[in-house]
C-alpha cells in the first residue's frame, strides 16, 4: 500500500510536467533529417550510378563481341574468295564459279556420305590402311585418290546431289525472294548442274589440295551411321521463303525510323576528380588565419560533389543503316553543398558568404575575408547544354540497344549560393566577367540507350551515361580547377516522324 | 489545430511543417522524460534530439494501435536506455545488501516536479534507471531485468536503494524530516 502510494504520488507529479527544450534541439533534428534524406538520395543514386556503369560495360562488351564476329565473317569470306580465284572458269561469271565450287564440294561430301551409307561401319583394317597409306603419297597422288573417290559416285548420285543443292541452296533462295527472280534462280541452278561435270576436275584439285589430311587412325574408330532423313523439300523451300519474308518485313519496319524527336529528363550525381585550389597569395591583404580560411573554403567548394538533374528535347535521324546522329538542347542543374569557414565583408558590419567569386574579389579594394565558425553553403549551378551525339545501333528490334558518344557545348547560366547560416543571405551570380565559371565549356558524352518501341510512333528509352568536361568549369584566373564527372540515367520518350 | 491523424499523415510524407508541429506538441513533455533518465539538461536534449529523429523515421511504421504520445514516450525511454546502457556496461549494477527503509507511511510532500526531477537526477545511474522504469513507467522487475540484462533481484535491490535515497532526500526537504528521521542507507 505504501509502495503504491509512493509511486502513484511520483507518477502524478510528472503527469502534466513540461519543460521546454532549447531552440537548437529542433535545428539539430532538422539537420539530422536533411542528412538522412541526403543519404537516402545518395544510396538511390549510387544504384543508378552502378546501373549506368554496368550498362556502359555491357554495351561495350556487346559491341566488341559484334565486331569480333564480324571480323571472323570477313576473314572467312576473304578465304573463300581466295580459293575461288585459284582456278576460275574462263567462260563463266565469278558468281557462277563460286556456286559451282560450293556445289562441287557438296557433291564430294555427298559421295563420301554415300560410301558410308553402303558400308555402315568402317572396319579398323581398312581405315588404318587408308590413313596409313595417305601420308606416303605425294600431294598429287592424294589429290588423284581424292578425285577417284570423288568420281566413284555414279551419275545418278551426282544428279541427286545437284538436286539437293538446288533445294537446299539457301543463298539462292534468298536471292530469289529478295529479287523476285525465282525462275531465274531455277534456270541458274540448272546451268550450274550442266556445267558441274565439266568443271569438276578443275575445281576439285585446288580444293582437295588445300584441305588438310586427316589424322592417322591407330585405334578402333567408330563411324556413326546416321539415319537417312528425307525432309520434304517443298516444305523447306516454303519455310525459308516465309522466314525471309518475315525478316524483310521486320527490317523494313525498324529501318523505317528515320527521323524522330524526344523529350526526357535525367538524374544522377557528379563527383569532382583531379580538382584543386591554388593557394591564395595575398600576404599584404590577408593574415595567415584569413588565408587559411579562404583556402579551406576554395578547396571545399572545388571538391564539392552533389546531384545533377537535366531536362531537354532532342532530335535525331538515321544517317546509315546502323548509325544515327542526334542533337538537342538540355537544361542542366547541378547542386552541391560545401563547408565554408570564412565570410567576406567590406565594412565589417555587413557580411556575405565566402566562396570563389567573392574571395577572388579580395585582390581589389578593401574586401576582407574573415574566419568564422564552419557553415554549410548550398551551391546550385545552372547550364544550358547543346549536345551532338553519334550512335551505333547494336540491336535494332522492338527492343533496341544503342551506343552513344559525342560532345556537348555547355553554356553557364548562373549559380545560386545559399548559406545555411541564418545571418547570411542568398547570392546569385550570372555568367560574365564577374563569374568564376567559364561561360562556354565543352564536355564529352558517352552512354548507352536501351529502348523499347511500344507503338508504331513511340519508343521509350533508358539512357545511362557519363559526362566529362574537357576543361575546368572555373576560369583559369580563379585559382580553382574542377572537372565534375556526371553519372546519370535519363528517361526519354521518342516520337517517330518517319 | 491539426488532429493526431493529420499530424501522422503529414509526417509520413516527410513534410517538415508537420514534423515541426508534432515536435512542438510533444517536445516539452518528452523533455521531462529525457530529463528523468539523464543527469543534465544537455544530456537530455541530446536524447530528445536522437529520439525525435527516430520518431520521424519510424512514423511510417506506426500502426496507431496505441496513442501517439505513448508511442513517442516509448521511443524516448528506449533511446535514453540505449544512451545509458554504455554507462551501465562500464559500471554494472550489483545487489545492495542492507537497506533500511522507514517503516512509517510515507507521503510525498508537496514539491514541484522540477525539484523531484533534481532528486531523481542525483540518484546513482543504475538506481535512476530502475526507479524510472518501475515507479513511473510501470514496468515489472522481471521486465526491467530482461530489458537491462540484469537479474530480477538486482532490479529489486536497486529500486529499494533508489527509493531509500529518495525518501531520505525528500524527508530532508519536507516538514516531515523531524518526524521520520533520516533513512539509513
Amino acid at each position: 500500500m505504501e509502495r503504491q502510494k509512493f509511486e502513484e504520488s511520483f507518477r502524478k507529479s510528472f503527469d502534466n510536467a513540461e519543460v521546454p527544450p532549447s531552440e537548437k534541439v529542433w535545428m539539430n533534428i532538422e539537420l539530422d533529417l536533411e542528412r538522412l534524406e541526403r543519404g537516402d538520395m545518395k544510396k538511390r543514386l549510387t544504384f543508378f550510378k552502378l546501373l549506368a556503369a554496368a550498362s556502359v560495360v555491357f554495351g561495350l562488351g556487346l559491341a566488341g563481341t559484334g565486331l569480333y564476329l564480324l571480323s571472323i565473317d570477313r576473314s572467312t569470306a576473304d578465304l573463300t574468295a581466295q580459293q575461288n580465284q585459284v582456278a576460275p572458269a574462263p567462260d563463266e561469271t565469278p558468281g557462277i564459279a563460286q556456286q559451282q565450287h560450293a556445289d562441287q564440294q557438296r557433291s564430294n561430301q555427298s559421295s563420301a556420305i554415300k560410301e558410308n551409307e553402303t558400308t555402315p561401319l568402317v572396319s579398323v583394317e581398312s581405315a588404318s590402311e587408308a590413313s596409313s597409306a595417305r601420308p606416303e603419297l605425294p600431294s598429287s597422288s592424294s589429290a588423284d585418290q581424292s578425285l577417284a573417290s570423288a568420281d566413284k559416285p555414279k551419275n545418278e548420285d551426282v544428279a541427286t546431289s545437284n538436286d539437293n543443292a538446288r533445294t537446299f541452296d539457301r543463298n539462292a533462295v534468298q536471292r530469289a525472294v529478295q529479287g523476285n527472280v525465282s525462275n531465274q534462280r531455277m534456270a541458274y541452278a540448272d546451268q550450274v548442274a550442266a556445267t558441274d561435270e565439266q568443271s569438276k576436275v578443275e575445281f576439285a584439285i585446288p580444293a582437295f589440295r588445300d584441305r588438310p589430311l586427316p589424322p592417322l587412325v591407330k585405334s578402333k574408330t567408330i563411324v556413326p551411321n546416321f539415319p537417312k532423313t528425307e525432309p520434304d523439300q517443298i516444305d523447306l523451300l516454303l519455310a525459308s521463303i516465309a522466314m525471309e519474308e518475315r525478316a524483310e518485313a521486320d527490317r523494313k519496319k525498324y529501318d523505317g525510323e528515320r527521323i524522330w524527336t524526344s523529350v526526357g529528363f535525367s538524374a544522377g550525381t557528379f563527383s569532382n576528380y583531379g580538382t584543386g585550389a591554388d593557394p591564395l597569395q595575398a600576404p599584404a591583404l590577408l593574415s595567415t588565419s584569413n588565408l587559411t580560411a579562404a583556402n579551406n573554403t576554395l578547396t571545399s567548394e572545388s571538391r564539392a560533389s552533389g546531384v545533377a538533374y537535366s531536362v531537354g528535347v532532342n532530335v535525331g535521324g538515321r544517317i546509315a543503316p546502323r548509325w544515327v546522329l542526334q542533337g538537342g538542347i538540355n537544361y542542366i542543374t547541378q547542386n552541391a553543398s560545401f563547408m565554408s569557414d570564412a565570410v567576406v565583408t567590406e565594412d565589417f558590419q555587413n557580411f556575405s558568404a565566402a566562396y570563389s567569386a567573392e574571395i577572388a574579389k579580395t585582390a581589389d579594394a578593401s574586401a576582407r575575408v574573415v574566419p568564422t565558425a564552419p557553415y554549410s553553403v548550398n551551391n546550385n549551378m545552372e547550364f544550358l547544354s547543346i549536345p551532338i551525339q553519334a550512335g551505333y545501333i547494336v540491336v535494332n528490334r522492338a527492343f533496341g540497344i544503342q551506343l552513344m558518344g559525342g560532345v556537348a557545348t555547355d553554356l553557364f547560366i548562373q549559380n545560386t549560393l545559399e548559406p545555411q547560416s541564418g545571418n547570411l543571405s542568398k547570392v546569385t551570380n550570372g555568367s560574365g566577367s564577374d563569374s568564376p565559371y567559364r561561360t562556354v565549356n565543352f564536355s564529352g558524352l558517352v552512354g548507352t540507350e536501351f529502348s523499347y518501341r511500344f507503338t508504331d510512333k513511340y519508343r521509350i528509352s533508358l539512357n545511362p551515361g557519363i559526362r566529362y568536361p574537357f576543361n575546368s568549369i572555373y576560369k583559369s584566373d580563379v585559382g580553382l580547377s574542377a572537372t565534375p564527372v556526371t553519372f546519370d540515367v535519363g528517361l526519354r520518350f521518342r516520337y517517330i516522324f518517319d | 489545430m491539426l488532429n493526431e491523424s493529420e499530424l501522422i499523415e503529414g509526417c509520413r510524407k516527410g513534410d517538415r511543417a508537420f514534423q515541426k508541429a508534432l515536435y512542438d506538441r510533444y517536445c516539452r513533455k518528452m523533455m521531462v522524460v529525457c530529463l528523468r533518465y539523464s543527469r543534465s539538461t544537455a544530456e537530455a536534449e541530446d536524447i530528445l534530439q536522437e529520439a525525435f529523429v527516430k520518431v520521424f523515421q519510424g512514423i511510417k511504421d506506426f500502426r496507431q494501435e496505441s496513442r501517439l504520445e505513448t508511442w513517442i514516450t516509448r521511443i524516448m525511454v528506449n533511446t535514453a536506455l540505449n544512451a545509458q546502457r554504455r554507462k551501465l556496461y562500464l559500471y554494472p549494477m550489483v545487489d545492495v545488501e542492507e537497506i533500511n527503509l522507514p517503516t512509517d507511511e510515507l507521503v510525498l510532500p508537496e514539491l514541484h516536479f522540477s525539484q523531484l526531477l533534481e532528486f531523481i537526477q542525483e540518484l546513482p545511474q543504475g538506481c535512476q534507471i530502475v526507479f524510472n522504469l518501475f515507479a513511473i513507467e510501470g514496468y515489472s522487475h522481471k521486465e526491467i531485468a530482461e530489458c537491462l540484462g540484469i537479474s530480477e533481484g538486482t532490479s529489486k535491490s536497486q529500486y529499494a536503494r533508489a527509493k531509500a535515497l529518495l525518501q531520505s532526500r525528500l524527508l530532508k526537504e519536507s516538514s516531515y524530516y523531524k518526524k521520520y528521521g533520516e533513512a539509513k542507507i
